[in-house]
């Protein structure tokens, strides 16, 4: 008789002890999940992201710059090298605003001097997020205008792709500080290109869209798809209708961000 | 570093809560059982291995998940006391493997270096699983129906279907990852939906339909069904489209029904899922015997080494549930579902929070053939889908069951140890 009772309450204490445990593994798992989702939306904008990226498609050497918050006006305004004489009157260079206790301001030296590669004098500095969206669109279509005089007709001559390895990205310019001027970004087989996280190149350009195009290979041939972007996608100044076929030395502008496309 | 030093404190703490509950279930079967109490320590033996793989771990690398492995050692430790009372041999030789196990389960920790390496290793691994399969099919040794067994040597019988389903995900996390982006965007739209170019779904389709062929050939029902579910959710994982999905329930409604009208053991199965009494003492003997359990059971179950399980068939193994819900009845049975739901649900976080798709995907594709696996076990035995033979990870007896489940824990170690924001390779130290 004895045992039996003592069976009997052994088996309610390891039910009782089982569900114990159940809840407290529980809440610790919230307690960590919470504690690491707070953290991770003070660090995921700036740094998690960037590491995706380095993971996915860039180079993993790249020096580290502090997290920023996305929609922040620049600290200090970005020497732009624009490709022509500005059409619009150059913005007032903002005021230098205080640098952030958080988020440093980047340091200009340990960027990449910007080489303009076709074009052979920087344009004055340009505040690239001040602009309001019509100076933006204007500028792109003239830049369009500009890349198809000085490239005649890249289009009528397709070179095979050859090497997908190879092939890469130029970056012409961009307002993000992350995608340098001048860094060749490699293009895998299929490479999405947008301002959220979710995309494999994710550029922080207010112009263009959280998911913008696609870049991928088709049957050897290197495809633009546009995801309906809402300021569009120019390739050597042509709005792209869906999507387009590239070939080397192809001009890819979206929002601020001008990208050359190199077949390698 | 003082979350680290807490976190790893708290491993140690729900460690020693597993270790309690087991050497209290661990007295009350020498109890039972009439055996000197100093047995009880063989219980504790499975905790305390897996204790000790805890420390080791901690040894070059304490960034890892703390939680996955307490609730392991609960799982196993309890599971081994049920063993235990059926069989005297066979918990002998489990608890040698939940030795071997954690060894293992350190030693692939360690030699991962990086796991966002074993990417470049996917067809090696694929085609190591097609191999391992069809090596089975040529050479293997029918035991209870099922051609599944190989045996090395006359020495040691080894079940690959086990190791096929960890190396399985490797290949899909490997291939899916890299081709992500066109799986997800470089589709056409087919009768409404968006579908991938066949291109790039080809290979995927291909590599999947010749394992499922070859699982039915040989008579492995579970384990078809687990390959199909992991490809399923990886897809989905993957691009977010619900059209995969849609597309693969037809392809599964076809398949179970092609295999039904082909198969006579698929019919079986079905038939006694409909209806165990038209042959209670022959083809639904086994599922009648588990039902018998579960109602002798009742709500809080009739205690330890009361002498349940014995007329199972399979009761060491595949019906391990039913044992355990007829020693601690429904409210044992529900605290063991949620124990499995809870080690999916950290496995879950593991691969939502990883920077890196492969590794996102390797963690979300253990945790699915984690849960799907608890799943198909848990619903055949309670008669909510047709019961298949298929283990109840880290419950049931079996050496290679237990080897490989303690791998696909050290994958997922490697992945919370290698693929967290906090260890990108470049910044986001705060």
């Amino acid at each position: 008789m004895d045992l039996s009772i003592i069976l009997t309450v052994g088996k309610y204490a390891i039910i009782v002890a089982l569900y114990a445990f159940v809840l407290v593994v529980f809440r610790g798992i919230m307690s960590q999940l919470a504690t690491e989702s707070r953290r991770g939306q003070q660090v995921a904008t700036g740094a998690r992201t960037r590491s995706e990226r380095s993971m996915r498609s860039r180079p993993p050497a790249r020096p580290a710059v502090a997290p920023r918050v996305i929609l922040e006006p620049e600290p200090q305004p970005e020497p732009q090298s624009a490709p022509e004489p500005p059409p619009e009157p150059p913005a007032e260079p903002e005021p230098v605003p205080a640098p952030e206790p958080e988020a440093p301001a980047p340091q200009l030296e340990a960027r990449p001097e910007p080489e303009p590669r076709t074009e052979p004098e920087p344009a004055p500095t340009i505040s690239d997020r001040a602009q309001p969206p019509e100076l933006a669109a204007a500028k792109i279509d003239l830049l369009a205008e500009l890349q198809a005089e000085d490239e005649p007709e890249p289009v009528s001559e397709p070179e095979p792709v050859r090497a997908s390895g190879a092939a890469g990205l130029l970056v012409i310019e961009s307002v993000d500080e992350t995608l340098a001027v001048a860094e060749t970004v490699p293009l895998s087989a299929a490479v999405t290109i947008g301002r959220s996280d979710e995309n494999s190149l994710q550029v922080f350009d207010r112009f263009i869209s959280s998911r913008h195009v696609l870049i991928c290979l088709r049957d050897g041939r290197r495809i633009l798809v546009d995801r309906g972007s809402t300021n569009g996608t120019f390739v050597n100044g042509q709005r792209v209708e869906e999507e387009v076929e590239l070939s080397d030395g192809d001009r890819i502008a979206m929002g601020n961000t001008v990208l050359e496309y190199h077949a390698g | 570093m003082t979350v680290i030093r807490h976190s790893r404190r708290t491993e140690l703490l729900l460690l020693l809560f597993a270790a309690l509950i087991v050497g209290v279930g661990g007295v009350l079967v020498c109890l039972g059982m009439d055996l000197p109490l100093v047995q009880a320590a063989r219980g504790l033996g499975v905790v305390g291995a897996i204790m000790a793989a805890a420390m080791m771990l901690d040894l070059a690398d304490p960034r890892r998940d703390r939680w996955l492995l307490p609730i392991v050692a609960v799982l196993a430790g309890l599971g081994f006391l049920m063993l235990w009372q059926l069989d005297g041999r066979q918990a002998s030789r489990q608890l040698v493997w939940m030795v071997a196990g954690s060894g293992v389960m350190v030693a692939v920790y360690y030699l991962i270096e990086d796991v966002r390496d074993l990417a470049r290793l996917k067809y090696t691994s694929g085609l190591l699983a097609l191999a391992l399969v069809g090596v089975t099919l040529a050479f293997g040794v029918e035991k209870g129906g099922a051609r599944l067994w190989l045996d090395v040597g006359g020495l040691i019988s080894f079940q690959p279907t086990e190791l096929v389903k960890v190396l399985m995900c490797v290949f899909l996390a490997g291939y899916i990852a890299e081709r992500q982006e066109l799986l997800r965007e470089d589709t056409r739209k087919v009768a409404g939906f968006q579908m991938p170019r066949l291109r790039h779904i080809a290979p995927l389709m291909l590599m999947v339909i010749f394992a499922l062929a070859i699982f039915v050939g040989q008579r492995d029902l579970g384990a078809a069904v687990l390959f199909f579910g992991l490809f399923v959710a990886m897809t989905y994982m993957a691009t977010g489209r619900k059209a995969y999905s849609v597309i693969a329930l037809v392809f599964f409604a076809g398949g179970a029904a092609a295999a039904y009208m082909t198969f006579p053991h698929v019919a079986t199965r079905v038939d006694m899922w409909l209806n165990p009494w038209s042959e209670p003492v022959d083809r639904g003997y086994q599922i009648l015997q588990g039902l018998f359990a579960l109602a002798e059971g009742g709500l809080v179950g009739t205690g330890f080494a009361t002498g349940g399980g014995a007329t199972i068939p399979a009761a060491t193994t595949d019906l391990i549930f039913a044992v355990w819900a007829q020693q601690l009845g429904l409210a044992g049975a529900v605290a063991m579902v949620l124990l499995f739901a809870l080690a999916a649900h950290r496995s879950f976080s593991i691969a939502w929070q990883a920077t890196d798709s492969f590794g996102a995907l390797l963690a979300a594709g253990l945790a699915v053939v984690f849960s799907l696996q608890a799943l198909v076990i848990i619903g055949g035995v309670t008669k909510l889908i047709p019961l298949t033979g298929i283990t109840l990870p880290f419950v049931s007896y079996g050496g290679t069951s237990v080897i490989v489940n303690f791998i696909a824990l050290a994958l997922l170690m490697a992945v919370s140890r290698d693929c967290m924001p906090a260890r990108a390779r470049d910044g986001g130290e705060r």
